[in-house]
């Protein structure tokens, strides 16, 4: 019984005391865009003890799945304790709807453990004939 | 005066009120078996909670924490019967976000972090459980969760 106790125990190891975290900024922003075309520049920081590279990943709005047609200038980046670094998401507009948000999430690579801690923001570009 | 003006239109330049968020994995937990081996979770006899801490790095805005249910990180042992399963999730947390308190759940739930929380950082605590009516094979289980802050 101890054996199998011990044997069905799971153990989640290897984090414990390490800070793992990462921000966005700004997490929410709608503008306009002359063009199909809309970016938005966001900055990427990690504010905690430990240099971490993140994976920045353009989603749908409610951040569940990957939409493959919008780019990242910088989709993997590694951050120095307190570092913070500018990145440009770049996505299509369908020109019928005027309008489109999309979500953008930040985490961790290769983080094991228990919990994976995502930090997302919704990017809203709208067809119109100022700001870019 | 206009040396005033002058100094404070720089200042309010640079003062952009940009809402940043942090989740932080402080601690991982351990799942532990029930006695009559159809569940396992964190909550059970041995086993040791998770915590992560909840920051907002600036005043003055509102965001959301998602916490999704768990999923297993790593093929079930043999013999375990992923038809019968059930993932749950359950936090509280404390200080400024002692008004979080969300039971044993198998979907998705949210709170919502107040700008007032500043640059504090606030530790939430964190459990999972499988259960299973088929009862539990025995290996290792590794469940993961999701928790995102928008």
């Amino acid at each position: 019984m101890q054996l199998k106790a011990l044997l069905l125990a799971a153990a989640i190891v290897g984090l414990a005391g390490a800070a793992h975290a990462q921000s966005l900024s700004p997490m929410r922003l709608t503008g306009p865009t002359p063009s199909d075309i809309k970016a938005f520049r966001l900055t990427v920081g990690n504010p905690y003890k430990t240099r971490m590279t993140f994976l920045i990943m353009p989603m749908d709005a409610q951040f569940r799945v990957a939409i493959a047609d919008a780019i990242v200038t910088a989709p993997e980046i590694r951050l120095a304790p307190g570092a913070s670094r500018p990145v440009i998401v770049k996505f299509r507009i369908d020109p019928a709807l005027k309008e489109r948000t999309i979500g953008v999430c930040v985490l961790p690579k290769d983080l094991e453990g228990p919990v994976l801690p995502r930090v997302c923001g919704t990017y809203t570009g709208r067809i119109g004939r100022s700001g870019g | 005066m206009q040396l005033i003006r002058l100094i404070a239109v720089p200042f309010m330049l640079c003062a952009n009120p940009a809402l940043a968020c942090g989740i932080a994995l402080n601690t991982s937990g351990i799942l532990a078996p029930s006695a009559d081996f159809t569940r396992m979770g964190s909550s059970e006899p041995g086993g040791v909670a998770a915590t992560f801490t909840v920051s907002n790095t600036l005043f003055g805005g509102d965001f959301r924490v998602t916490v999704d249910p768990p999923v297993l990180n790593s093929a079930p042992p043999a013999g375990f019967n992923t038809g019968t399963a059930q993932y749950f999730v359950s936090y509280t947390g404390i200080g400024l976000l002692s008004f979080v308190s969300q039971g044993y759940t198998a979907g998705s739930s949210h709170f919502d972090v107040p700008g007032l929380l500043g640059a504090l950082a606030v530790v939430m605590t964190l459990h999972n459980r499988i259960t299973n009516s088929s009862g539990l094979a025995s290996g290792t289980y590794q469940t993961k969760t999701v928790i995102t802050c928008s």
